[in-house]
């Protein structure tokens, strides 16, 4: 997990572009080792039921990740369009009877799609007041969700049923099948995140997020950049939704709220912005530490909204950021040591 | 035309809630840039308080009041404490640290008191019947209340040394700390005072009727949006919107179809963040306080 680390331990001597390389795809082979090492070391039901929870809010969250690492721009309405994946996809599986292949991809273009509606609000305006506004945005989802009974069920909510569907040779009816398709959509999709950070594109939304005004000067468009960036968080949430939806097999507005959203922030942070592992870490914490601690729901979200104050005023970096942290520590006391022992030469 | 006149006078008393939730945002938010989402569960939070001294009390109203004020105010000085103080240079943490709040306070709630909706009779019961129009006396005793506090805090803005001193930091920071201003005092002052009115909204809140601890976000939005709208900083700006924002919620309820209500009143808030990021009041940066 704590990639930052490993890669100082790198030999010097490799080039740059080889480093970077590795730097790459080090998180992501981490990844699938992790997740692959689980159906051989016989967890239990409850265990691999909370893998999946944890692994299916990483993918979300790693979405959200990508948004705040690469664009510094956050959102109040992520769990609203993860919301959007689930109901689309069970509205479409329970009642069109389509596969699940059909299904997981109008969830991830549903997902995009109302994303991308918000994101393009971000013309109108930004920073503080977009955040705001993706709050009002996810206060009318999750009360239209409530209110159109006759689509969503309203607050009695939605049964999704996989039945005997399979997919990719999976069965969904089967815990540890349907773990390892969570956990290939996971692969795939930090895949296909790190590939956006080191691309062009990437290094130009980090620029516009250090210097809006001097990304603008220079030709890239930060606006429509923004939308975009609202898009791959939306696919990506929108295939988590759908992940969602038949593992818990049963939603309900309640569980795409704000208050859904803001666990999402506290994934995301908790682990570390601007990691590709860190809300995946994130999630982890999330979804174990309660059940480890035998937490009520009420509890344990007092205890989450603990972590997440304490977090932003202790480590606003994250958890992976310690490492660094630690370095940066050893780093500027080895300098004063050898300052002072300068000073006595001279 | 009564059923009209009827709904106009439900939404002044809804709006004087708004009012004094925006009046607590806009002080805030005047002074450390910072976004206190929170204020809502504070809401809910003095109406449970009222609540428990309503019951400890045997039905003492003015005592329950008083305790939703000091309890909140309390809850307020203590977070600005703990808290707010470390996010006064980075707004946005503090924002965030206020979504980790109404975490916090909704589940504190939901373990001290419970998570259903709680109810109260009005302190004075009965009401005026004019020509068709019911006025109750609880809604009238609300709105003077609100009148009242909010006409002393314009006074206290305008006519006093430290509402010259919390104008001043509003305007800016480093001039007024220049000018001897002691901002930090004034910052810790300001959370307490958005606290206190938040209290006095809860036990509006609770004599209007019911209480649940959930619906603390749905205040706190709209309480934003009328800060909004009114421009943030502005008192009279907080009252006009609040007000009107309460009666197009009411009309809403009257003549649309019903239930959908929250879905108009946040779409509301989306529309007019985006017409006028800045305030629906004229000044790019909306009115000063």
């Amino acid at each position: 997990m704590s990639s930052a680390v490993g890669i100082a331990g790198l030999p010097s001597q490799l080039s740059s572009r080889a480093r970077r390389r590795i730097m790459a795809v080090l998180p992501i082979a981490v990844v699938v080792l992790a997740l692959g090492i689980v159906p051989f070391i016989g967890v239990n039901n409850r265990t691999l039921n909370l893998a999946t929870t944890a692994i299916i809010l990483g993918t979300a969250a790693s979405g959200l990740g990508f948004m705040w690492g690469q664009s510094g721009q956050t959102t109040i309405a992520h769990a609203s369009v993860m919301g959007v994946g689930a109901y689309t996809a069970g509205l479409v599986f329970m009642r069109l009877q389509v596969g699940f292949g059909l299904a997981l991809i109008l969830a991830i273009v549903a997902g995009g799609l109302v994303s991308g509606l918000i994101s393009s609000l971000s013309v109108r305006v930004s920073g503080h007041y977009f955040v705001i506004l993706t709050f009002a945005v996810a206060m009318v989802i999750t009360a239209v969700e409530r209110r159109w009974e006759d689509v969503t069920g309203g607050v009695n909510g939605m049964t999704v049923l996989p039945g005997d569907e399979s997919f990719l040779g999976l069965r969904l009816a089967d815990r540890m099948q349907f773990y390892l398709l969570c956990a290939i959509v996971l692969t795939l999709t930090l895949i296909a995140l790190q590939s956006l950070t080191y691309a062009r594109w990437g290094t130009t939304l980090r620029g516009a997020r250090e210097n809006r005004h001097l990304a603008w000067s220079l030709g890239a468009n930060v606006v429509s950049n923004n939308v975009r960036v609202g898009v791959v968080a939306g696919l990506v949430a929108g295939a988590a939704g759908c992940m969602y939806v038949f593992h818990f097999r049963a939603i309900e507005p309640g569980q795409f709220s704000v208050n859904a959203s803001i666990f999402f922030i506290l994934m995301v942070l908790l682990g570390g912005r601007g990691y590709l592992l860190g809300p995946v870490l994130g999630a982890i914490v999330y979804t174990f530490l309660p059940e480890t601690l035998f937490f009520s729901p009420i509890l344990s979200q007092i205890a989450l909204g603990a972590i997440l104050i304490i977090i932003i005023l202790l480590l606003p970096s994250g958890l992976l950021s310690l490492g660094a942290r630690i370095r940066d520590h050893r780093r500027a006391k080895s300098a004063a040591q050898a300052s002072a022992i300068g000073q006595e030469g001279a | 035309m009564t059923s009209l006149v009827q709904l106009l006078f439900d939404g002044l008393v809804g709006g004087a809630i708004y009012a004094l939730i925006a009046l607590g945002i806009t002080l805030v938010y005047g002074l450390t840039k910072i976004i206190h989402f929170a204020v809502g569960e504070m809401v809910t939070f003095g109406a449970f308080l009222a609540l428990t001294f309503l019951g400890l009390t045997g039905g003492n109203y003015v005592i329950a009041l008083l305790s939703a004020i000091v309890g909140v105010s309390l809850l307020g000085l203590v977070t600005e404490r703990t808290m707010f103080r470390f996010t006064f240079d980075s707004p946005l943490s503090g924002f965030i640290v206020s979504l980790g709040l109404i975490l916090v306070l909704q589940g504190v709630i939901v373990e001290i008191w419970t998570s259903g909706s709680q109810s109260a009779r009005p302190a004075v019961g009965g009401a005026i019947d004019i020509s068709g129009v019911s006025l109750r006396y609880q809604s009238m005793i609300n709105l003077a209340l609100a009148a009242v506090i909010l006409g002393s805090f314009y006074l206290i803005l305008r006519r006093t040394k430290f509402g010259q001193a919390l104008r001043a930091t509003s305007d800016d920071r480093e001039a007024a700390l220049l000018m001897g201003v002691p901002i930090r005092t004034i910052a810790m002052t300001t959370f307490v005072i958005a606290s206190a009115l938040a209290g006095v909204a809860g036990w509006i809140v609770l004599t209007m009727g019911t209480v649940s601890p959930f619906v603390g976000t749905s205040y706190v939005l709209r309480g934003f949006a009328v800060a909004l709208i009114g421009g943030l900083g502005s008192v009279s700006g907080a009252v006009i919107a609040g007000v009107g924002l309460g009666v197009v919620e009411n009309l809403a309820i009257g003549f649309l179809p019903p239930g959908w209500t929250d879905v108009y009143v946040f779409a509301l808030v989306v529309v007019v963040l985006l017409i006028r990021p800045t305030g629906l009041r004229a000044g790019a940066e909306g009115a000063h306080l």
